[in-house]
């Protein structure tokens, strides 16, 4: 893959891709990080996309969902001190994209992202930012479509469950 | 209905959610740049990324003797190379100055105990922040971080409730990626405590695990050991000042540096850390027990 097609590919697909990395992970750092080693990935192994077989949102996506894979497993080196961890707690810095980031909304959302099972995580994970259709979900994640739809359904409940029980918490602590 | 319609509200909501605002100039740049730099450039950044960090408490000085790519070797001296298999590699290095300039982006911001700021670094020596607190050090594709003991501690917390713990080593071995052991012989006093998968029971019962820790305990000291099913994904480089051999364990390939003792036994790197509880050769031993007919 030439620099300017993979440069077009990054364009159109980086919002998806990107936000499908947060909700994810949860690190807007390792995010920028992640997301470009999504696209090196796919620009490298080009010659491995079958469009015959899979559009190439859910190709990128599969990448996306390993190179996440091996970022959380890499979390296991803990013999390692891995520190670098803390950086993006202990960072005094705010980026644009963190200012961005502190906005309420995506703040609860993503902290009841976090209370759901990890597979409704990376179901809603996909359908949150990508365009991927429920059988395509299915085909990634290995599971049924019907599976597809009540892991979103229930996961979806559970997620408004958890954002109520947070304004009813707020509403009353300001006695509102 | 209404339960249905709001949830696809909500589901519409959720997906005009967009982290990447404002991003996207700024890192396909960076992309762009890494990409049209020379292969040989990125194969080092690529073994830094693998690099073992070393954090120990305080001492910058070793931590940044595994800084190679970023201090230049006409610091650091290579003594001694080796390697396991075909993805870890040890350095074994020596630090040609008798003292290492703070670098750049600490200046002024660490402090010896009487609170003096601190110029020069040697090793062993305990480093305070502004409100002295003694702090530790990481080295990230070259940044400099530095944490207080109560942010690792924070940190090390969290990180120990995402593990999934066993207290039967056959048990969590039915979870790793391939067949693996544990260690017939063990240190007079000790005996195997847990087993510690990275993750929630659901992602490890998902199986597929490459890392997984063990401890032991003689009931008031612990050590520890890993269990790493080695391939490009936990491929890793390791420098230190310590003392580095390699010895042969029964037709093994073994590596010997400081405390601790690295054996890998077909594509299964077997991990002892020493950390100063228990002595190497009781470590050997149990690198030799792995193997023994």
């Amino acid at each position: 893959m030439d620099m300017d097609l993979l440069e077009k590919i990054y364009r159109q697909y980086y919002k998806r891709i990107y936000n499908y990395i947060c909700f994810r992970i949860n690190n807007h750092f390792d995010a920028e990080e992640l997301v470009n080693t999504v696209f090196e990935k796919a620009m490298r192994g080009w010659e491995t996309f079958r469009p015959e077989q899979s559009p190439l949102e859910a190709w990128l996506v599969g990448i996306a969902r390993n190179v996440v894979t091996d970022y959380l497993r890499s979390k296991k080196r803990k013999f390692f001190l891995p520190l670098e961890d803390i950086l993006s707690l202990a960072s005094p810095q705010s980026s644009p994209l963190e200012i961005a980031l502190q906005k309420e909304e995506h703040q609860e959302l993503i902290k009841a992202m976090a209370q759901l099972k990890d597979r409704e995580r990376q179901v809603l994970s996909l359908r949150f930012a990508t365009e991927l259709k429920n059988n395509e979900i299915a085909q990634i994640m290995g599971i049924s479509e019907s599976n597809v739809g009540v892991i979103i359904h229930r996961g979806l409940k559970k997620l408004m469950k958890v954002l109520e029980s947070e304004v009813d918490l707020v509403c009353r602590t300001a006695n509102l | 209905m209404q339960d249905r319609e709001s949830l696809k509200d909500f589901l519409q909501e959720c997906r005009q959610v967009d982290f990447s605002e404002g991003s996207l100039e700024g890192n396909w740049q960076k992309l762009n740049d890494k990409l049209k730099r020379p292969e040989k450039e990125r194969e080092t950044v690529t073994k830094k990324m693998w690099r073992k960090p070393v954090a120990a408490a305080a001492v910058l000085c070793l931590m940044l003797s595994g800084s190679l790519a970023l201090y230049g070797e006409e610091i650091f001296r290579i003594i001694k190379e080796a390697t396991l298999g075909t993805h870890a590699s040890y350095t074994m290095v020596e630090d040609q100055r008798q003292v290492i300039p703070v670098p750049e982006e600490l200046r002024g911001k660490i402090f010896d105990a009487e609170g003096k700021a601190v110029d020069n670094l040697k090793e062993e020596q305990a480093i305070y922040n502004a409100q002295g607190e003694e702090v530790l050090f990481s080295d990230i594709d070259g940044t400099i971080t530095m944490v207080t003991r109560e942010e690792h501690e924070q940190y090390r917390q969290e990180q120990e409730k995402a593990h999934c713990q066993f207290n039967n080593f056959e048990e969590a071995a039915e979870y790793f990626i391939t067949e693996i052991s544990l260690p017939a012989y063990l240190p007079a006093g000790f005996a195997f405590d847990r087993a510690e998968f990275y993750g929630d029971q659901e992602a490890v019962e998902a199986g597929g695990n490459k890392y997984l820790s063990l401890y032991f305990t003689n009931g008031t000291e612990e050590f520890s050991s890993q269990i790493r099913y080695m391939d490009e994904e936990t491929a890793f480089s390791s420098s230190s000042g310590s003392e580095l051999e390699k010895i042969d364990i029964q037709g093994h390939e073994a590596v010997v540096q400081g405390n601790n003792v690295d054996i890998q036994i077909g594509d299964v790197m077997y991990m002892f850390f020493g950390q100063g509880k228990v002595s190497t050769e009781d470590l050997i031993k149990m690198a030799e027990s792995l193997v023994k007919p």
